[in-house]
């Protein structure tokens, strides 16, 4: 019983190993023909045949899991489809109701926006931070820095997260219960607690308003004032907290950002900031203009990967919100709404043209990040 | 580079040097201690959800649920861990996540070795169309695909079986692991291989006992990044999997939380938690050294 | 490198274009035509006959076919259930039980919850595969009736007289279009049960049955410290913004879901009172909101005295014979008798069911575990663990004659009762509703806007769906 499952799925494996064998050999053959038409010597023909066979693992894989799926998409995203039945072609429908209509789409966009405008620079700060502090070579650094990476290792898994459910609670949960005794012994951490509750709430109710189109609730925050003292960050509960608890456990996980940041730092060389030592500059001054500067080719190469990361964002809000429907649409993210339009109400056409939505958003923005890179990335001291 | 204009003598140097170091001495064991201290703070900010899950896990269910936080289980208990150990079917989650990971990791690994030495250790025509054509897919969110695939595989009949999430892997899925693949054999001198191909070696001979070998480090790391992906994998097992005999770790653990309930069995939740993320952190201490290795590689060079 | 990604894009989309194009008059292209035959596939988990691959290379690959498996699995996917209660006792006692008649019978759990419930469901009738018996709530009739097996020829009168046996309101909740489509399995009313200990230490005497009692007991039950709530004057089944309770409270108003025409009442009067009332209510217990939730509970609210009321079935409550029972006492729904002199309170009644897929390949012995799974004793020890009503009069026995609590439900039930069915495309609407409501309730917006969108976009559904042209 409990096998069949497993040999079944083992039984396609070797019947995929043998037709990447067969189909690579065949791939190889073609590939060879074509050289030797167009007069290859014997050397470049083996080659060409010995590298399409190679890499024809992934130009079959391609073919059959990303092409085909691709142009099925595209044409779905045009058709009303419901499985089981066939799609009906509704033109441009579904894209014309999603820019114009959904209202829960738009929230997501405007979700994924924040979190890429705020969540993204917060990751990077701290990221460089620990890079810089790790960068004291201090003793135990490798503890450190494994205690810094574990997060991004442990920072996807449902269980992990489920933790940090727990955590979060805004009643009793660990977070808020810390919060509260330090509050009360140092009456500094609780004025920082309520500037804090502040400005989230501000920025929030914004962005909130931002989806809305009304800001009433702006309004009411800032008619209420400055948090009175009992006042804690309300987490998961509230549609104000949504965003910046994924937030925070972004800023939790920047562990591979901060390698990133170590080993461009590690590059950089010790003669530099010698030469400006003698010339009297201060820390900060040679912060400012030997290690940020040579920094930049990595905080582009962060800010790349951690846009894309970010735009594609789904199991923190998925296992976050799952259960709370209430403040769900605080957390939507573009392709948690994908995931429910395409598998909680099977709309396949739907989700298809969300997806393409996404991807034009993906491409658009990582050429923008190209395009401007060359205004302050530097790859050597001017 | 920045220019020199003024290079100071070695005695100007250590004159300098140990004038710092008697004003700053005081500074510096501020400096320090300070650092150890945010080092210290950081770090146990870091690993606090592991430790809260461990907590969790040996609280009773009063406790767990108490009006007031508890932070140490009065009596810390393994009723949790003997609960779940004895629950079928978090064992046999825990058998499917270990077939899974195994049998993808596997297969991707070496479809990728394969692929990696097409883009890296052989001249054709169209490679250069071909690796660009891969990299664009990188950007393709993989969500994306996973409506049509679900189509695809629905058609096929695959829907409820393992199928899905192992056998795409075995096409050398993942750009990144190619990529990354790909720049540590284009650092292996060209030499090796060159001779070897002169001796009348193959290129299914060399890629076997040259290039994977001296490969090892980078192999370390693709598969240690594989399986972290694998093993955490929760969207693509949610959609395809369905049953609950075939659920994965991450799909079973999340399917533990009943929203009906009003309380809920958090240290046994916890206890699962634990049981899921020891591997990770096992093979996360072994591999260490390759992960950093790799993520480095992968980020500079480009 | 940034040109190439251009020009590798840029065809990529031209393809698509092209597709799209010239998609509208081809058929879809599919994947699968590589896939060589694929006759019917047979269930994996039961019997691995891997099709034909593509291309298939060497015949040594394939894998030697296993002997004809002779045993059946039968899966039943299941939504009402409480973990280490009703799951083993299906595990450990039912099925067991089952298999003496039906040796050859293996049968299968997969256990759901109402969060998953629809996506788990779509996927199965999406593939065409999946559990043999699903776990359907009170209102799904209306959504999958077509895809429902008819199961007359099995369950109806002749073939199984038991049948008369269950209260006629619970079957007509799983009829459709003159056919039975399942069975009925529990039957769970829902009211407003409170501490009276708890409501006289604030001066009240019973528990809340108008608008305003019900605010006047929320604002005076509930108590706040240091800026989190430690005890609420009501809790309902969900949290304060119970879209079911709003139709209770609609309904109980005299108002209605639908028009003649079709289209949805969000315009209505009774529609608007309600939720303004259900604002009122939680300003009531949150003054505003800055209050953090109540802690996790440890037992039922109205046990360890976090909740002075609640809204629901006895799911939530202690169990039926807890000593605790004698301190709680009842409303069956709320009135506005100011303004709705012929307001009546009323009493959703849920009554959840098992149905059979068309899809499933096992309909027949599908129905014959659901007759063993309804039999009199079954069904009376299942529901005893939920504090619901067995949906068959002969198993009314044991602790529904004998605990105060199931005889008080059982008579409100007879006098306010009503099914909560007829609502149309529940998942998308309950969606609607949740998402609306949490946004006025936390004042991300005001009555009239939530109310517009609610009616706007359930209209939209409901044309989507063919209810309204």
């Amino acid at each position: 019983m409990m096998w069949s499952s497993y040999l079944y799925t083992l039984a396609w494996a070797a019947i995929t190993v043998g037709f990447i064998v067969v189909s690579s050999a065949a791939v190889g053959l073609v590939a060879r023909l074509v050289a030797r038409m167009r007069g290859a010597t014997l050397r470049q023909q083996h080659d060409t045949f010995a590298g399409y066979a190679f890499a024809s693992p992934w130009i079959v894989g391609f073919l059959i899991f990303v092409l085909l799926p691709v142009l099925a998409s595209v044409y779905w995203s045009f058709t009303s489809y419901r499985l089981p039945n066939p799609p009906q072609w509704v033109g441009l429908q579904n894209y014309v109701r999603l820019l114009t209509e959904d209202r829960d789409f738009r929230a997501a966009l405007v979700n994924t926006f924040y979190l890429v405008v705020f969540g993204l620079p917060a990751q990077m700060v701290v990221a460089l931070m620990l890079a810089l502090l790790l960068n004291q070579h201090t003793r135990g650094e490798g503890f450190f820095r494994m205690a810094f990476y574990l997060p991004v290792i442990l920072g996807l898994n449902s269980a992990v997260l489920l933790a940090w459910v727990l955590m979060f609670n805004a009643n009793t949960g660990f977070v808020n219960v810390s919060l509260r005794a330090l509050g009360a012994k140092v009456p500094l951490v609780n004025w920082l607690v309520r500037a804090f509750i502040y400005v989230v709430e501000l920025t929030n109710a914004f962005f909130i308003g931002l989806q809305n189109g009304n800001y009433t609730l702006l309004q009411k925050i800032l008619a209420a004032g400055f948090p009175p003292p009992h006042r804690v960050p309300l987490w998961l509960q509230s549609p104000l907290w949504i965003k910046p608890s994924i937030i925070l456990l972004l800023v939790w996980s920047c562990g591979s950002m901060m390698l990133i940041y170590l080993a461009a730092l590690n590059g950089i060389p010790r003669e530099f900031y010698e030469a400006a030592a003698v010339d009297g500059a201060t820390k900060w001054q040679r912060f400012r203009h030997i290690t940020l500067p040579l920094l930049s080719p990595a905080t582009f190469y962060n800010l790349v990967v951690g846009m894309i990361a970010i735009l594609q964002l789904f199991e923190q809000p998925y296992v976050l919100l799952r259960d709370s429907p209430t403040v769900a649409r605080g957390g939507y993210t573009v392709v948690l709404y994908l995931w429910r339009a395409t598998f909680r109400f099977n709309e396949v056409g739907y989700g298809a043209a969300i997806s393409w939505i996404l991807t034009v958003i993906i491409l658009i923005m990582t050429l923008a990040q190209f395009k401007l890179q060359d205004r302050w990335v530097q790859y050597e001291l001017r | 580079m920045v220019e020199k204009a003024y290079e100071p003598s070695e005695a100007e140097l250590v004159l300098l040097q140990s004038r710092r170091q008697r004003s700053l001495k005081w500074q510096e064991v501020v400096g320090r201690t300070g650092l150890y201290t945010i080092l210290v703070a950081g770090s146990v900010v870091m690993l606090f959800p592991l430790a809260w899950m461990v907590l969790t896990s040996m609280k009773t269910y009063e406790e767990a649920n108490a009006p007031q936080l508890v932070w140490i289980p009065e009596n810390p208990q393994l009723t949790a861990y003997i609960k779940i150990l004895n629950d079928m079917d978090f064992l046999r989650a825990y058998a499917n996540s270990i077939f899974v990971t195994l049998l993808a990791v596997g297969g991707t690994l070496i479809s990728v070795a394969i692929v990696a030495y097409a883009f890296s250790r052989i001249e054709w025509p169209g490679r250069n169309f071909v690796f660009f054509l891969m990299l664009s897919t990188m950007m393709i969110p993989f969500q994306a695909l996973i409506v049509p695939q679900y189509v695809f595989f629905n058609k096929v009949g695959w829907i409820g079986t393992f199928n899905p999430i192992t056998i795409p892997g075995f096409f050398a899925g993942g750009a990144a692991m190619v990529f990354l693949l790909r720049q540590f054999m284009l650092q292996i001198p060209k030499e090796l291989s060159e001779a070897a191909l002169i001796d009348g070696a193959s290129h299914l001979q060399i890629w076997w006992y040259i290039i994977l070998p001296l490969s090892r480090p980078a192999l370390a790391t693709v598969s240690t990044f594989l399986f972290v992906a694998h093993w955490n994998a929760l969207l693509a097992p949610l959609v395809y999997l369905q049953t609950k005999s075939l659920y994965t770790l991450p799909v079973y653990v999340a399917s533990l939380v009943n929203p009906q309930q009003t309380v809920q069995p958090w240290p046994t939740i916890m206890a699962a938690s634990v049981l899921t993320t020891a591997p990770l952190i096992i093979a996360f201490l072994f591999a260490q050294r390759y992960l950093i290795g790799g993520i480095v590689l992968s980020g500079t060079k480009g | 490198m940034v040109r190439r990604i251009v020009g590798v894009v840029l065809i990529f989309l031209l393809l698509g274009v092209l597709v799209a194009c010239a998609g509208q008059q081809a058929a879809t292209p599919t994947p699968a035509e590589t896939g060589g035959q694929q006759p019917e596939q047979p269930t994996p988990t039961t019997a691995p006959e891997p099709t034909q691959p593509p291309e298939e290379p060497t015949a040594t690959a394939a894998p030697t076919e296993p002997p004809k498996a002779e045993p059946v699995t039968l899966r039943v996917m299941v939504v009402d259930y409480i973990p280490d209660k009703t799951d083993t006792w299906l595990e450990q006692e039912v099925v067991p039980a089952f298999q003496k008649e039906y040796p050859n019978v293996n049968v299968e759990f997969t256990y759901v919850n109402w969060g998953t419930l629809d996506e788990t469901v779509q996927g199965y009738f999406a593939a065409g595969e999946g559990a043999d018996i699903l776990n359907l709530g009170s209102e799904y009739i209306a959504i999958y009736g077509d895809q429902l097996a008819p199961l007359n020829k099995y369950l109806g009168e002749e073939a199984w007289p038991d049948i008369k046996q269950f209260v006629p309101a619970t079957l007509d909740t799983v009829t459709w279009k003159g056919e039975l489509r399942g069975l009925p399995w529990l039957t769970a009313p829902r009211a407003y049960m409170c501490r009276v200990d708890l409501l006289q230490e604030v001066g009240i005497d019973k528990p809340p049955t108008t608008f305003a009692e019900a605010i006047e007991e929320a604002e005076k039950a509930t108590i706040i410290e240091d800026g989190a709530l430690k005890r609420a004057g009501i809790v309902t089944t969900g949290r304060l913004d119970d879209w079911q309770e709003y139709i209770a409270l609609i309904w109980s108003l005299g108002g209605e879901l639908y028009k003649d025409n079709g289209e949805p009442t969000f315009d209505s009067q009774e529609a608007r009172d309600a939720l303004q009332f259900m604002y009122d209510r939680r300003r009531a217990v949150y003054p505003d909101e800055t209050i953090a939730d109540l802690p996790p509970a440890s037992g039922s609210r109205l046990a360890d005295g976090t909740a002075v009321c609640i809204w629901g079935n006895l799911w939530g409550a202690p169990p039926v014979d807890d000593p605790i029972w004698e301190k709680i006492e009842f409303s069956p729904g709320l009135t506005y008798p100011e303004k709705y002199p012929d307001s009546m309170p009323v009493v959703q009644v849920f009554n959840d069911w098992l149905a059979v897929p068309a899809y499933s390949k096992n309909v027949e012995l599908a129905a014959e575990f659901l007759k063993f799974l309804g039999s009199a004793e079954n069904l009376n020890r299942y529901n005893k663990d939920f504090g619901s009503f067995p949906p068959r009069q002969d198993a009314w026995t044991g602790y529904v004659q004998e605990t105060r609590p199931m005889q008080i439900m059982s008579d409100l039930m007879n006098q306010y009762g009503k099914g909560f069915a007829d609502v149309r495309e529940s998942p998308k609407f309950r969606e609607i509703l949740q998402r609306e409501m949490s946004a006025y309730f936390t004042d991300l917006q005001d009555l009239d806007t939530t109310l517009e969108n609610i009616q706007r976009d359930y209209t939209q559904v409901l044309q989507d769906a063919g209810w309204i042209e």
